[in-house]
């Protein structure tokens, strides 16, 4: 290996990590296919219908009103809820309350497949809810749904809300409007757009339809926004309470004209303790469900509202696609083909005769078994077939319980049948990252071989640490709690660096301790993992006890990163306007300083002015002594401060929000070009790193949560105590392999532990979406795109671009200029080779990692938790893999050294 | 394995070899104190049997408390004949040690120690919130443990005791030696112990700090076992 030449060593690496992604997506190709589900439609059984009641259906219109996140304590729990229509109405036995539960991916669309299909989601369509909006492949035209059913009978239906349904079910409704769900900054304006309708569709004269949907998304926002205990939760909740009303007394005056309406009023999904949904959390799979009519005398023995349940658990459970069949027989149309739902019990009350009711029942296990056989042979699950044959003779005399008991066990059985995996795919991923794996570890062995003694023992450890870490994903709770193993390994990592590469005195063991108080500050941050929550947490007590502190880090955060835009690197080198090295005090030199001290000051004050603007818009008060800034911000808009009740007001407000962080944005990269296009006319090129990482902080404090923004005060501690160390090691003697292995342990550590202690796990609940529209008026793709992973990876970017400047510009992180020719970026025949060997080494960690994710995940492929923990775990990988080693660590790093270089 | 030294491409300043001036490994040698017998703290297997018959599951902190005397004796007693065992064999040290002063010192000073001792195992991770009793308590017993034999086999040498970590080949140092092997393993034992913590075993003697300690203890003694062996 010795004589290779570096262009050659180059081109392998790069198909090594060609190799690695091609197996990473060719492997989820293989393990999201689409579900394989029985083509048609239903039909009844036996001919004619067994739901009609005197031959006319039980209810002759219909509106389902989804609200959005809407969790079973928000309208049944006395603390929660703040419906009192609605509490009425169940306490007159006009509503029918139960729990919904959803099956996991919590996640809108998929919820919707569920709602009208009947059927249990697969976990792409989750990754298609966040992902694509274009897609068309996700119509439901050809998959049989109560909306296909309803329809079927000449019946119109008009749509108003999500437009996710418009994808779902492209040109089925008669009148629509669609809002964007994506929206999640705003709360008024999706739902009034919904309702504003109400006024035309509830007037017989001007509109006829015999369903409505309604499909409301304020709620969600205000969740994911503020959480379930949001100072907009109580206002919405009336609001919703309101609109309820208008629909009932709009059923109450068909009611005598002999028309029965039927209201579903449900939750597609619930939301968490923060506000977030995606997973399985009690919070998220249990949303509302009720069902309401002035036609219904129900017996409510719990007299609404119920005291609060931990569990989100009132009044009786069901399973929401236990819906569809319910629909089918309230409305009299064949239960859909692919439902697994089993018709509500407290609603085959409607009916009175047992005969009918048993026929109905009879009905829902025809089209069971007619699923179940197309699954399953006779041959499996004899107690099925057993007892199914029981059933259907007529001799045997089958209570209503029997029947239910029947319908439970095969609705479990087919429910937990696993998706068919496309194993060709699979295993070639599969291969194609072991390949990748075993060929990274030969190439970094055969060159560490070849080095010192202690650079090829600190390689050892590095390849053991990857290899430890990587088992842990063969356990479901190792995943949860992950951020736990990265506490260990980066203490265990720390020390171990601490006691072998550094030399041991007081100085180091003074920056050691500042680097270990600096991570043990961080970890308090937020709570991460499943298993515990706690409000011991320093962003709980900065957001909900102390914002005066809270903004007062914010702004000192600002500050620091300001000052070290300013003071670290070159950028006032390359906008004043003479070069002038003699050090005499030019007037044009103090212009380009003025020019360089104006650009920097007023971009970060935009920046930070738009956090405070985000914050109010949030419903926090800002503090008094910011309030100045807040006024000034909005009065330079010309907008007065309102009630945030106000709809106009929060319009006015969200322009301003969207338009100032666009303005920030607009500067931070202006800032950036000028510095690119400076450098490279002055030929100031060293100092490019420090520059590019100190104003992309500016943008990267601008996306993270307020709360999260004095953590980089903390990460730029660790960075300067860390660098301290590194110097002096360089002093002392290290080389350069060493330096290279040290600094990316270091590196990878710092990025993930920072990652969940922003509060990030591996689910898809914690996808923080609040910080997704800074600057983006409606949902388009890739921006929103961009600024999702920008806002959930802060801190993954920020320790890449750190990694390389520790490395390179040691000296301009300590601020000492004068040393920076001693850099090695100056070294331009080292900066090729040094950053192959750089980024072999971290391929080494992801290539581990990914061989070990997806044996386990096609070890586990029947595991019970495959759709809730591992496969978003496999979300996440791709984007650690993808997103952050091969976009950040390699392109943007390759194009910083390389080109603006 | 023939390990080609080549000089890298670049590298800082004097290299390593320069640094490290060829006379240091046998000087370092010299400074650490060896024992003319292995004494291996099996009475620590008894501290941990004991410290769970008073219940340590039920009542964490009293527990802990209510052994400290016990655990202060026996620290005594094992000094003294660490003691013992070094006068044995220290020829060269012709200055007489005052033996009693030497081991009262030394639990003293292990009491001492134990509050640098608990805020670094507060920025190693322990919880901050809460339980901060038992914590305390643990850096007590962990000091006792780790810090007293130290103490008295270096005699409050601690530049001859850092100069353990300057020497070639501390592993063999390490483990040649009956007391940095079995404090040296505690330590490490202590660090592997919070690995069942987060487990979903739902066990009584997986709360904070009991996995840490017995980690310790039993480290102590596999420790010790192993320098015998070696």
């Amino acid at each position: 290996m010795g004589s290779t030449s570096l262009a050659t060593r180059w081109v392998v690496q790069l198909l090594l990590i060609g190799a690695h992604i091609a197996g990473l997506l060719l492997f989820f190709r293989g393990f999201f296919p689409s579900k394989v589900v029985l083509p048609g439609f239903g039909n009844f059984h036996n001919g004619a219908s067994p739901f009609a009641e005197r031959g006319k259906p039980q209810f002759d219109k219909v509106i389902v009103m989804v609200v959005d996140a809407m969790r079973a304590d928000f309208c049944y729990s006395q603390e929660h809820s703040h419906m009192t229509f609605l509490h009425e109405l169940i306490n007159d036995g006009k509503a029918v309350p139960f729990t919904g539960f959803s099956h996991p991916p919590t996640v809108t669309l998929p919820r919707l497949k569920g709602i009208t299909t009947g059927g249990t989601p697969n976990f792409l369509d989750a990754i298609l809810n966040v992902a694509d909006d274009k897609d068309q492949s996700q119509g439901l035209l050809s998959q049989d749904s109560w909306i296909y059913q309803y329809k079927k009978l000449g019946k119109s239906i008009n749509f108003y809300g999500d437009d996710t349904w418009l994808k779902l079910f492209p040109g089925q409704f008669d009148k629509v409007e669609g809002t964007n769900s994506f929206f999640v900054s705003d709360f008024t304006e999706v739902d009034l757009n919904v309702t504003r309708h109400l006024t035309e569709e509830l007037d017989r004269q001007q509109s006829r339809w015999d369903g409505l949907i309604l499909h409301y998304l304020g709620l969600d926002h205000i969740g994911h926004k503020g959480g379930p205990n949001s100072v907009f939760m109580k206002p919405k909740q009336e609001e919703m309470d309101s609109v309820l009303r208008r629909l009932y007394e709009y059923a109450e005056t068909s009611q005598k004209r002999k028309e029965s309406v039927l209201i579903v009023l449900m939750g597609d999904h619930g939301m968490n303790e923060i506000g977030n949904h995606g997973a399985s959390s009690v919070g998220e799979t249990n949303a509302a469900l009720s069902f309401i009519s002035p036609k219904f005398n129900h017996k409510n023995e719990q007299k609404a509202p119920l005291a609060d349940s931990p569990d989100y658990s009132y009044y009786s459970s069901v399973s929401q696609i236990d819906l569809v069949p319910t629909l089918a027989g309230l409305l009299n149309f064949p239960i859909p083909k692919n439902s697994l739902g089993i018709i509500i019990r407290e609603l085959l009350e409607l009916w009175p005769s047992e005969k009918q009711k048993l026929a109905i029942l009879m009905e829902n296990c025809n089209q069971f078994m007619d699923l179940f056989s197309a699954k399953h042979d006779k041959s499996e699950h004899l107690d099925v077939w057993e007892k199914w044959s029981q059933l259907q003779d007529s001799k045997v005399v089958s209570s209503i319980d029997d029947h239910f008991d029947f319908l439970l066990k095969v609705q479990d059985i087919l429910a937990s049948a696993a998706t068919n995996y496309n194993y060709d795919d699979m295993w070639t991923g599969f291969a194609l990252t072991v390949v990748s794996a075993v060929v990274t570890l030969i190439t970094f062995n055969s060159y560490f071989l070849k080095q010192s003694e202690n650079s090829f023992k600190l390689a050892q450890y590095f390849q053991l640490f990857a290899i430890v870490y990587s088992l842990h994903f063969h356990g479901s709770s190792l995943i949860e709690e992950e951020h736990q193993l990265w506490w260990f390994f980066t203490v265990l990592s720390f020390v171990y660096l601490a006691f072998t590469c550094f030399v041991l005195n007081r100085t180091n063991a003074f920056y050691w301790s500042l680097i270990f108080i600096g991570i043990r500050i961080i970890r308090s941050w937020n709570n991460s993992g499943q298993k515990y929550s706690s409000s011991n947490t320093i962003s709980y007590y900065l957001l909900n006890e102390n914002s005066d502190l809270l903004w007062a880090l914010n702004l000192i955060t600002y500050l620091v990163t300001t000052v070290a835009i300013f003071a670290q690197g070159r950028i006032v080198e390359c906008l004043s306007i003479l070069n002038d090295s003699q050090g005499r005090n030019s007037d044009f030199q103090q212009a380009g300083n003025l020019l360089s001290f104006v650009l920097i000051f007023v971009a970060s004050s935009i920046s930070f002015s738009f956090k405070v603007c985000q914050y109010y818009n949030d419903g926090y008060d800002v503090p008094g002594w910011l309030n100045f800034l807040f006024k000034w911000v909005l009065s330079s808009y010309d907008v007065d401060i309102k009630s945030l009740n106000d709809p106009d007001f929060k319009f006015q407000l969200q322009d301003l929000n969207i338009s100032i962080a666009r303005l920030s944005g607009y500067f931070i990269l202006g800032i950036l070009g000028l510095r690119i296009v400076a450098g490279k006319i002055k030929k100031l090129s060293s100092g490019i790193i420090t520059d590019m990482i100190n104003i992309s902080t500016l943008y990267l404090l601008q996306q993270s949560k307020y709360e999260n923004i004095p953590m980089f005060l903390t990460f730029m501690l660790i960075k300067f105590a860390f660098t301290k160390l590194v110097v002096s090691v360089q002093v002392k003697g290290v080389d350069i392999d060493q330096l290279i292995a040290i600094c990316a342990i270091f590196t990878i550590c710092m990025q993930n532990l920072s990652f969940f202690c922003l509060g990030n796990t591996n689910s898809l609940a914690t996808v923080d979406l609040s910080n997704a529209y800074n600057g983006i008026k409606s949902y388009d793709v890739i921006p929103v795109g961009v600024l999702t992973f920008l806002s959930n990876f802060v801190a993954p970017v920020y320790w890449s671009l750190s990694g390389l400047q520790i490395f390179f510009e040691p000296s301009r992180v300590l601020f000492n200029s004068e040393l920076a020719s001693k850099d090695l970026i100056n070294f331009s025949f080292l900066r090729k080779s040094v950053f192959l060997v750089k980024s072999n080494v971290t391929l080494v960690f992801y290539a581990i990692a990914a061989v070990n994710l997806l044996g386990s995940c096609i070890n586990l492929r029947f595991h019970l938790f495959i759709w809730t923990v591992f496969s978003p775990k496999l979300l996440y990988f791709a984007s650690w893999s993808v997103l952050v080693n091969f976009f950040v660590d390699l392109v943007v790093a390759f194009v910083i050294l390389f080109i603006f270089y | 394995m023939a390990k080609k030294t080549s000089r890298k491409s670049v590298s800082f300043q004097p290299n390593e070899s320069e640094v490290n001036s060829d006379a240091d490994a046998p000087e370092y040698k010299t400074k650490v104190p060896t024992l003319a017998y292995p004494i291996i703290p099996v009475q620590n297997l008894f501290l941990v049997w004991d410290l769970f018959r008073r219940g340590l599951t039920e009542h964490i902190a009293e527990t802990l408390l209510n052994s400290l005397p016990t655990v202060a004796v026996l620290s005594a007693a094992q000094g003294y004949l660490i003691t013992l065992a070094s006068a044995n064999s220290g020829k060269k040290s012709k200055k007489q040690t005052n033996v009693p002063l030497l081991i009262v010192g030394s639990v003293f000073m292990s009491f001492v120690l134990s509050v640098p001792l608990f805020g670094a195992i507060l920025l190693f991770g322990a919880p901050l919130a809460s339980h901060l009793t038992e914590t305390f308590l643990l850096a007590v017993h962990l000091s006792f443990l780790i810090f007293n034999p130290l103490l008295v086999l270096f005699k409050f040498d601690l530049d001859a005791f850092v100069s353990v970590f300057k020497a070639e080949r501390i592993y063999r140092l390490i483990f040649g030696n009956y007391i940095l092997a079995s404090s040296l393993v505690a330590v490490a034992g202590v660090w592997i112990g919070v690995i069942p913590i987060p487990l979903d075993w739902d066990r009584p003697w997986q709360q904070w700090p009991i996995t840490l300690l017995v980690g310790g203890y039993v480290g102590s003694v596999v420790g010790g076992a192993l320098s015998v062996l070696f």
